[in-house]
């Protein structure tokens, strides 16, 4: 977001479309993750990615530079995707749906470190949707975004304690979930054994 | 420093390298001497972290993009052609039809109203001129009091 100057931000918000496919670029990365962390489903997240940018786009000549850029648009994608997720709760659709290959077997074809980064993968995602959504963003912001506890405060328009509190309970519960899961592992593979 | 606080840094500012150097050396101090601290920071840095920083940031499908130009080049077209002739120019048109009616109704109904009160207030003066002149026949002077035509006086 380095490359994108004010002249690239004023020349967009005059309707200068390659000046805000630049914007784009520069952009949809952070803004497509963190939209589809926090609602588990890419189909959702394509969806609200375009709806971020269409929003970025009509609003940007109310943007007068109180914040940073990035940390302007970082809030209006987690501000989306918490809506999007609030309304499908609502309709009780929500789900963690991730598309990867749902095989619980040992694929032989598979490369053993190639099976462990898909099975961390997965892992990560099942974790997360445990979370409520305000832990998850807090937590998606920080260790995947690397956002600082003032900059998420920022984001999300919360005190820094917030911020602290959030990805405490966060990180307790998923070290809670790891350790069930370990549990159960170990409890599978006794009965293996004793077979 | 006790372990509750030092284990809820750990989970917070400690992890993030949200603490400044002093901060961070007394917690390493504590982690150094105590096994339940240094078995936590262990566990969170292989758990709560190194899964995350491997997961691979995606980027949106070219679909997207297309999408998002199609829609802004749209919405610019339709502001340049609501300039040239608005979109609401009908209902403008209508509104200002309806407010002028009812501005004229109005109006009327002002001049109407004012009419009849102009005539009531001429009826009314009238008829207090009418009780006025009456006040006259009802006067104790019974020999003024006439009942009759002059042919009836005469011959009275």
């Amino acid at each position: 977001m380095e490359n994108i100057t004010k002249d690239i931000l004023g020349l967009a918000s005059e309707g200068d479309i390659d000046s805000f496919e630049k914007i784009y670029r520069a952009a949809c990365g952070f803004v497509y993750n963190v939209v589809l962390r926090v609602t588990g489903n890419r189909e959702d997240a394509e969806e609200i990615t375009q709806d971020v940018f269409l929003k970025v786009y009509r609003n940007l000549k109310k943007f007068h530079f109180s914040s940073s850029f990035k940390t302007w648009v970082y809030r209006i994608a987690v501000n989306t995707a918490l809506n999007h997720h609030n309304r499908e709760l609502k309709q009780q659709k929500y789900q963690a749906k991730i598309e990867y290959d749902c095989k619980t077997e040992f694929n032989p074809l598979m490369p053993e470190d190639m099976e462990d980064k898909e099975k961390n993968i997965r892992q990560v995602d099942e974790f997360l949707a445990q979370l409520s959504a305000d832990q998850r963003t807090c937590l998606i912001l920080r260790t995947m975004e690397g956002l600082s506890y003032q900059e998420i405060a920022d984001v999300l328009q919360i005190n820094i304690n917030t911020v602290r509190t959030r990805l405490k309970r966060a990180r307790e519960k998923l070290l809670a979930l790891r350790e069930e899961v370990i549990k159960n592992e170990l409890q599978k593979s006794s009965e293996i054994d004793s077979y | 420093m006790n372990c509750k606080k030092v284990q809820k840094l750990i989970l917070t500012d400690y992890l993030d390298e949200q603490l400044n150097s002093e901060q961070k050396s007394e917690i390493e101090a504590h982690i150094a001497g105590c096994q339940q601290c240094h078995q936590l920071e262990i566990t969170a840095k292989k758990t709560l972290v190194e899964p995350y920083m491997r997961l691979e940031r995606t980027l949106p499908q070219e679909k997207v993009w297309h999408k998002i130009k199609m829609e802004i080049q749209a919405e610019e077209k339709q502001k340049k052609s609501a300039f040239l002739f608005p979109k609401n120019v009908f209902a403008m048109i209508t509104v200002f039809i309806a407010i002028v009616t009812i501005t004229v109704m109005f109006v009327t109904l002002q001049t109407n109203n004012q009419d009849v009160l102009t005539i009531n207030t001429e009826k009314q003066a009238e008829n207090l001129a009418f009780l006025d002149d009456g006040i006259n026949y009802y006067s104790s002077d019974v020999e003024n009091i006439s009942y009759g035509t002059e042919i009836e006086e005469y011959f009275l």
